[in-house]
């Protein structure tokens, strides 16, 4: 009866609590996370790690930068990104012109990245793309659902601009 | 039946009505924006084409080509639709593998668009590209708040496929 009563009272301070806190300070303060999930994904060095941060069902949709039009599901997707957690040493990522916003369980983030670091071979790469994600909390936990990422095209010789600002 | 299994029942009657309630909210939500993008589609006028986005500073665009790369704020994005409107005419939009993710004030749509349009000087274009749209409910309805649209990179030839089926 006790620990009925102590629960109760909990889920009452919890209840009491999300009206107490204005809604703008909640909205920061789930903005807030979801940069830092972002950045705490963007920062995986292995694939099954990073691969923890998409949702793992047949319903993940990535538009990537290249070719197809689409990878459909959390396998189609974590093939697509093989090649590049084999070939790439010392990737370094920032991310500029970030932008989130959360409702219910649902958020987006958006930005310009920018990857430095060298390939298999040893060659300097250096990209920028725009990302766009899209996220759901799942039990506590932001998934991305949907991811699109991409090279703006130069209008003035038809070739994709992989140094875009 | 003791209070706390009668407490139980309720709770579940309550949960399984209110899945079945946002169901039928996020069902109307994909309604009306599956119509929205279609209208918006077809607007040629500027202030029309306007109405369809968020008229604050943290709408932002990833438009396919450069120098509309990135586009930030609702006074650059007119900006970008005028010279663009003034730039084609004849235009048909076509909307392909429509998903549309809703939840609370948030709802996002993935697709392909097919776009036919009659350029500047008479060449004529035919592109199909892949487009995000978030979507947020504000004073005045459903208004897009960011857009991401892009081509994918065929790895073969570098060039960016404009023809994505």
């Amino acid at each position: 009866m006790r620990k009925t009563r102590s629960l109760a009272a909990i889920a009452a301070a919890l209840v009491l609590i999300s009206f107490v806190l204005p809604a703008p300070v909640q909205a920061a303060d789930a903005k807030a996370a979801l940069i830092e999930r972002e950045h705490q994904c963007l920062a995986q060095t292995t694939l099954d790690a990073a691969m923890e941060c998409y949702d793992p069902s047949d319903a993940l949709v990535l538009y990537d930068a290249n070719t197809p039009r689409e990878f459909d599901g959390a396998k189609a997707v974590r093939t697509n990104f093989q090649p590049a957690y084999d070939d790439m040493k010392n990737p370094k990522y920032d991310i500029s012109a970030e932008h989130a916003e959360v409702a219910a369980k649902l958020g987006y983030t958006f930005g310009i990245v920018h990857l430095t670091g060298t390939d298999k071979a040893g060659k300097p790469v250096d990209l920028t793309w725009r990302s766009t994600n899209i996220w759901r909390n799942e039990h506590g936990v932001w998934k991305m659902i949907h991811e699109h990422n991409s090279f703006p095209v130069d209008m003035a010789t038809g070739k994709v601009d992989m140094q875009s600002k | 039946m003791r209070w706390s299994a009668m407490l139980a029942v309720a709770m579940v009657v309550m949960m399984v009505g209110a899945g079945t309630a946002k169901a039928s909210a996020d069902d109307d939500v994909k309604t009306q924006i599956g119509a929205l993008e279609r209208k918006c589609l077809s607007y040629m006028d500027i202030d029309q084409k306007m109405s369809c986005y968020s008229s604050s500073d943290d709408l932002v665009i990833f438009g396919l080509t450069n120098p509309e790369s990135a586009v930030y704020g609702a006074k650059a994005v007119r900006a970008f639709f005028e010279r663009m409107l003034t730039l084609i005419s004849d235009p048909t939009f076509e909307i392909i593998n429509l998903e549309i993710i809703p939840d609370g004030d948030l709802a996002v749509a993935i697709m392909t668009q097919h776009a036919t349009a009659t350029l500047q000087g008479g060449r004529h274009i035919d592109t199909s590209f892949r487009v995000t749209e978030v979507w947020r409910k504000e004073a005045g309805g459903w208004k897009i708040v960011h857009a991401h649209s892009s081509y994918p990179i065929d790895p073969n030839t570098g060039a960016p496929n404009i023809h994505v089926q």
